[in-house]
């Protein structure tokens, strides 16, 4: 059997096919050269002053520096009122002043204990009060942000920039500096009953600096 | 002889169609997305140099700098562990001068820029406050504000651009600092920075 002559042709480059490609190459690093370039745009967002004088507060979230965050709202005043009536029962025999001291210091530890959460709860915990803003047009939540000194004001920044995707405008936000250990070394916590705008009794609950 | 019909010669070459069409394709998306940042002001004028007119040169809206704003960065941008330098920028009576002219002149007089100290996180408040980044940007908000903020109004505000890591004590020092004036200052706007290499 008479072998095949070896047909050199097969084996040549491909000239056309390679030109597409360097073109196609070329193209494709230019573009992303232009995309890496691209300057990202500057996020604006206005933020109240703070007033000189005692706020109040539906949702306090504070930052802590350890990327974890503490957040209260009126679901932490059960526990509250709770831990009250334990430290009464097991510490009545203590003066007066021991007896806030006491239940101050209580009532600190288990409510960071069980509202203290990581920094990956902050987007679902942000949108579950978004959605309850946007069920109620009408409620208005105030949302306070502490934040102590040595955080980077980014996450301020990150918390304020989800609260104002509510969609009705009816989550108004606030920022001080502040650290935990400000609220641990704190004068008193208490509950305060008042009646609101509405004339509806609240238990509020009170943190004096 | 007979004549031979070379009918394949006749044929659509698929591969090379298929190459230009992906190529016109390209071609087409990038050239629109080019058109669409063209139409705005910032990005496509720091890819290409744009021929500019001679003459006055036209201030771009977005640019301008309408308000006191505190530029706060590192000293050497490419360092984030390099102190914090805190920039007052002034806008200028006429409405004329751009963020980039305003941090320009900033830099260029001492009177408008100052460092934040090692260790400033740690100091008292008395002290932090009485630092010169502190002295600059509580003078620099009480001269603003008896120039220009003489009655209550939603409008008054100041701005603070920030690179990311800037501490939240500078932050709320400044804030700290318009609040003074209650309600003559009732906002601040932040603009935020990306950090180099963020």
């Amino acid at each position: 059997m008479a072998f095949k002559p070896w047909n050199s042709n097969k084996r040549k480059m491909q000239l056309v096919s390679l030109i597409d490609m360097v073109f196609i190459l070329l193209v494709f690093f230019l573009v992303t050269i232009f995309i890496v370039r691209e300057p990202r745009e500057e996020m604006r967002l206005a933020v109240p002053t703070p007033e000189n004088k005692p706020g109040r507060a539906q949702i306090l979230i504070q930052l802590l520096p350890s990327d974890e965050f503490f957040m209260i709202d009126e679901s932490a005043m059960p526990v509250v009122e709770s831990v009250f009536r334990d430290v009464e029962n097991r510490f009545g025999y203590l003066s007066v002043q021991n007896l806030q001291q006491k239940k101050k210091e209580v009532v600190f530890r288990v409510l960071t204990e069980r509202f203290t959460y990581p920094a990956e709860q902050l987007s679902h915990k942000i949108q579950q009060l978004l959605n309850k803003a946007n069920r109620s047009p009408n409620e208005k939540y105030f949302v306070l942000i502490r934040c102590p000194d040595e955080v980077p004001y980014a996450r301020v920044i990150e918390v304020i920039e989800k609260l104002s995707q509510a969609q009705y405008n009816n989550v108004i936000y606030g920022c001080v500096g502040g650290s935990l250990e400000q609220i641990r070394n704190c004068k008193q916590i208490r509950i305060v009953t008042e009646i609101d705008e509405k004339g509806i009794k609240r238990d509020n609950l009170w943190i004096t600096f | 002889m007979p004549f031979v019909r070379k009918e394949d010669l006749k044929d659509m070459e698929l591969p090379s169609l298929i190459d230009i069409i992906f190529l016109l394709l390209i071609f087409f998306l990038v050239t629109y997305s080019f058109s669409e940042m063209g139409e705005e002001t910032g990005p496509a004028r720091s890819i290409f140099d744009l021929p500019e007119a001679l003459g006055e040169s036209p201030v771009l809206e977005e640019e301008v700098l309408r308000t006191l704003l505190f530029q706060i960065e590192h000293k050497d941008s490419k360092d984030i562990h390099s102190p914090k330098v805190v920039y007052a920028l002034w806008p200028s009576l006429s409405d004329s001068i751009t963020l980039s002219q305003a941090l320009v002149k900033a830099r260029e007089d001492s009177s408008l820029h100052a460092e934040f100290p090692d260790g400033f996180l740690q100091l008292p408040d008395e002290e932090f406050q009485s630092t010169p980044p502190c002295t600059l940007i509580a003078n620099s908000i009480a001269r603003y504000k008896a120039r220009y903020f003489h009655n209550v109004s939603v409008t008054n505000t100041i701005e603070i651009r920030a690179a990311k890591d800037t501490e939240f004590r500078i932050i709320d020092f400044i804030m700290d600092c318009c609040a003074a004036y209650q309600d003559t200052i009732p906002r601040i706007v932040f603009h935020t920075l990306a950090t180099e290499g963020d």
